[in-house]
């Protein structure tokens, strides 16, 4: 075994092959994510009736490796607002914990009653976003950003090159396939938000996690939910980590052949 | 560029409307940029059976040529004129032929089935694929536009002067937004028993 | 050998100047939608779907693409192309015509400087060019049309390419986006009579243009979108008109459009 630093984390060469030094090379021209490297799979959230629900998994992917097993993915920012963060996880650990904390601190320091909401962090990450792909240096993810704001549930979503978009459920990475169909039929839209219950909520997506699950080779079994419930000002926000996914059938993977289509 | 679907240009469109059917070529034949031709028409006539043919204009002929032959044929076996339903089999199937090696075109067929009286138009794919559309078929360098002017120029059951109308507004307002098609054109307005064709001056650039 | 031959190594960064930057990474995507502009005598439409796509995926059934600038205003920004771009461009507009924070901002704002007066649709017109200008050498990817009503309460349509270009004379129907090749001609023939002559001249007299009642051009708005609705993946779901009128001042309508 190799024991210098430069080896320290990096899958072994004898299982792996070689380390593709183009990652972390140590001198050179200053370098940028050009593609991300330990990432984060899908983040999945749906408005309801008085709030909103946002859930990601605690994988963080090195290639096809499951190398971190234990990755916090949604953090709460502010006394309003939680942020889902999907794709480099290096990129999200400097938005979550230099950004966003400082943001924060520094808001918070003023201490004149004012407390930035969902829209202003949104806003905020939009923009260095923006700013950063315009740099030809992304942040290399797809944010969502959940939250109470002005008495309404808040949902909207930002990504590397700054596009901006909100709705009444949103998913990024591989939910936008499998998760939002999913979703878009409890909830098609800003309408139907009226209609759904937070235990609805958080069983649909409780079945998105699932199904992602079941189909997305980056997924796990072990991912965290955060429910942003809100009543005019008061915002509260509850926390579950460590869940375990629930009720798994594996009973349809015996009737699959090929690659789905096939029937006999 | 070397796109064999656009080197020359063109356009047709094909309406079905109350017991009539129209269709609609452009003149233009051109060499990328240059026009060398305006009397380039597009659409050729098997009995009951009309085809319209876009793509690159060599194949074009050869269809057409190869087509008369064909029909010519079933004509001499069968002793009557083909079908228009028959007539788009027939362009399927020797579409799907040369599967691997096709010819680059993108016909479209029009007419009236003198047995049933029922108004037919249907397209395809340069390998065959039949589209057996009830409103309208487009192809060529103009298909975008033609999609726009054809889908809210439209409408069920027009008589045959408002179908001519129509599809003549509709091919021509869509070549005069496509620098590969224009310079004329020629409408066809298909009754059970009369055939108008009348030839559109159209802009000349 | 002469000094602009390329170095073989790679290049090093000049201290204290801008890093070099060339690698894979691309800035821009395509996020679908349509926008129109259509002009009468004394008001004017402008209309966009509100579908937001990447690729196969829809993103939003309910992102607007029509901007006001200035709520007293009666200019409108309506862009398309490149969702982040766009929204810059209507963001940097409305804080250019706009009193929001006349202290904080970084461009100094028109209306602060003015005396408080609005900026006209001609001056506004000839901002918006500056802005994409200026930004010619990383352009900003967004089609825009511009509109609005000059002093006289005159409808002025304006519309641009990524760079900037635009006819000072203004138009009186502009489309751009993913479905612009199969509005464009639709218009040419509803709103300037092309390819229409009058009738019993043997096709000698055209049909001479004029301006068309409100409730024609947003019937039109409305076929227009309806077709493309049909024809084109990127477009749906929603129709953003917003209708500025010399007599009834601004009113914004969304209605449905198919989500398929």
């Amino acid at each position: 075994m190799n024991h210098l630093p430069e080896a320290w984390g990096r899958p072994r060469d004898d299982i792996y092959g070689a380390y593709d030094h183009q990652y972390v090379s140590a001198s050179n021209p200053n370098q940028h994510t050009t593609s991300p490297v330990v990432t984060g799979t899908s983040v999945v959230a749906l408005k309801y009736n008085g709030g909103v629900v946002i859930a990601a998994d605690n994988l963080a992917s090195y290639g096809s490796l499951a190398r971190f097993t234990n990755v916090e993915r949604l953090k709460q920012v502010g006394s309003h607002t939680v942020v889902g963060a999907s794709g480099d996880v290096s990129d999200m650990q400097f938005l979550f914990d230099e950004q966003l904390e400082q943001l924060i601190i520094s808001e918070e320091y003023q201490n004149d009653g004012h407390h930035l909401r969902a829209k202003h962090i949104y806003s905020y990450l939009s923009r260095v976003m923006y700013h950063r792909r315009s740099k030809f240096n992304p942040l290399w993810n797809v944010l969502l950003v959940a939250g109470w704001d002005d008495g309404k549930p808040f949902l909207a979503s930002t990504d590397l090159l700054g596009t901006t978009f909100s709705g009444p459920a949103l998913a990024s990475g591989f939910g936008a396939h499998l998760a939002i169909p999913l979703l878009r039929r409890v909830c098609p839209d800003e309408a139907a938000v009226a209609n759904i219950t937070r235990e609805q909520a958080i069983s649909v997506i409780e079945e998105c996690m699932k199904v992602l699950f079941y189909r997305d080779a980056r997924s796990m079994n072990k991912y965290s939910m955060s429910i942003i419930s809100g009543e005019g000002d008061k915002v509260e926000i509850e926390h579950r980590k460590d869940i375990q996914l629930k009720q798994q059938s594996w009973k349809f993977a015996e009737s699959i052949r090929g690659y789905g289509a096939q029937v006999v | 560029m070397s796109n064999p679907f656009s080197m020359n240009g063109g356009a047709v469109v094909a309406m079905v409307g109350k017991d009539c059917v129209a269709i609609g070529c452009d003149l233009r034949l051109g060499m990328q940029a240059l026009t060398v031709s305006n009397n380039f028409p597009k659409i050729f006539s098997y009995g009951d059976a009309y085809l319209g043919l876009t793509g690159l204009a060599t194949d074009v002929t050869t269809m057409s040529e190869l087509f008369r032959y064909k029909v010519n044929m079933y004509r001499l076996r069968e002793e009557r004129d083909i079908e228009p339903e028959t007539m788009a089999n027939l362009v399927s199937s020797t579409l799907y032929e040369r599967r691997f090696g096709p010819y680059f075109v993108s016909p479209v067929i029009a007419g009236i089935n003198q047995r049933t009286g029922k108004p037919f138009i249907c397209g395809f794919d340069s390998i065959g694929c039949i589209d057996f559309a009830k409103d309208f078929i487009v192809s060529g360098t103009a298909s975008d536009q033609l999609f726009g002017t054809c889908e809210s120029l439209w409408e069920p059951d027009l008589e045959p002067e408002d179908l001519f109308e129509t599809c003549a507004q509709a091919l021509l307002n869509a070549v005069d937004r496509d620098a590969l098609s224009g310079w004329g054109a020629h409408v066809y307005v298909i009754t059970k028993d009369k055939i108008i064709k009348r030839l559109l001056k159209g802009r000349q650039d | 050998m002469s000094f602009l031959a390329t170095p073989s190594y790679p290049q090093q960064n000049v201290p204290g100047g801008e890093p070099t930057q060339r690698h894979g990474f691309n800035p821009y995507a395509d996020n679908g939608g349509s926008i129109i502009g259509i002009a009468g005598d004394d008001f004017l439409i402008m209309a966009g779907d509100t579908r937001h796509t990447a690729g196969y995926n829809i993103n939003s059934r309910t992102e607007r693409k029509v901007y006001r600038l200035g709520e007293e205003s009666s200019l409108v920004l309506a862009t398309v192309g490149f969702g982040a771009d766009a929204k810059w461009l209507a963001d940097t507009m409305k804080r250019a015509v706009d009193v929001c924070f006349p202290r904080l901002s970084m461009m100094k704002d028109f209306k602060f400087q003015h005396n408080l007066k609005d900026m006209t649709v001609s001056a506004a017109a000839q901002f918006l060019f500056t802005i994409l200008y200026g930004n010619r050498f990383f352009p900003k990817y967004a089609y825009c049309i511009l509109g609005g009503l000059d002093k006289n309460g005159k409808a002025r349509l304006f519309s641009y390419d990524p760079v900037g270009s635009y006819s000072k004379e203004g138009e009186r129907r502009a489309a751009a986006g993913a479905a612009s090749s199969l509005i464009v001609p639709f218009l040419d023939n509803q709103v300037e009579f092309k390819n229409q002559y009058v009738p019993g001249t043997q096709g000698m007299t055209e049909r001479p243009v004029e301006y068309l009642p409100l409730e024609k051009v947003e019937m039109l708005v409305k076929d227009a979108f309806t077709s493309a609705t049909e024809r084109h993946i990127e477009v749906g779901d929603g129709l953003q008109m917003v209708i500025v009128s010399a007599q009834h001042g601004v009113r914004e309508e969304i209605i449905e459009l198919k989500r398929d």
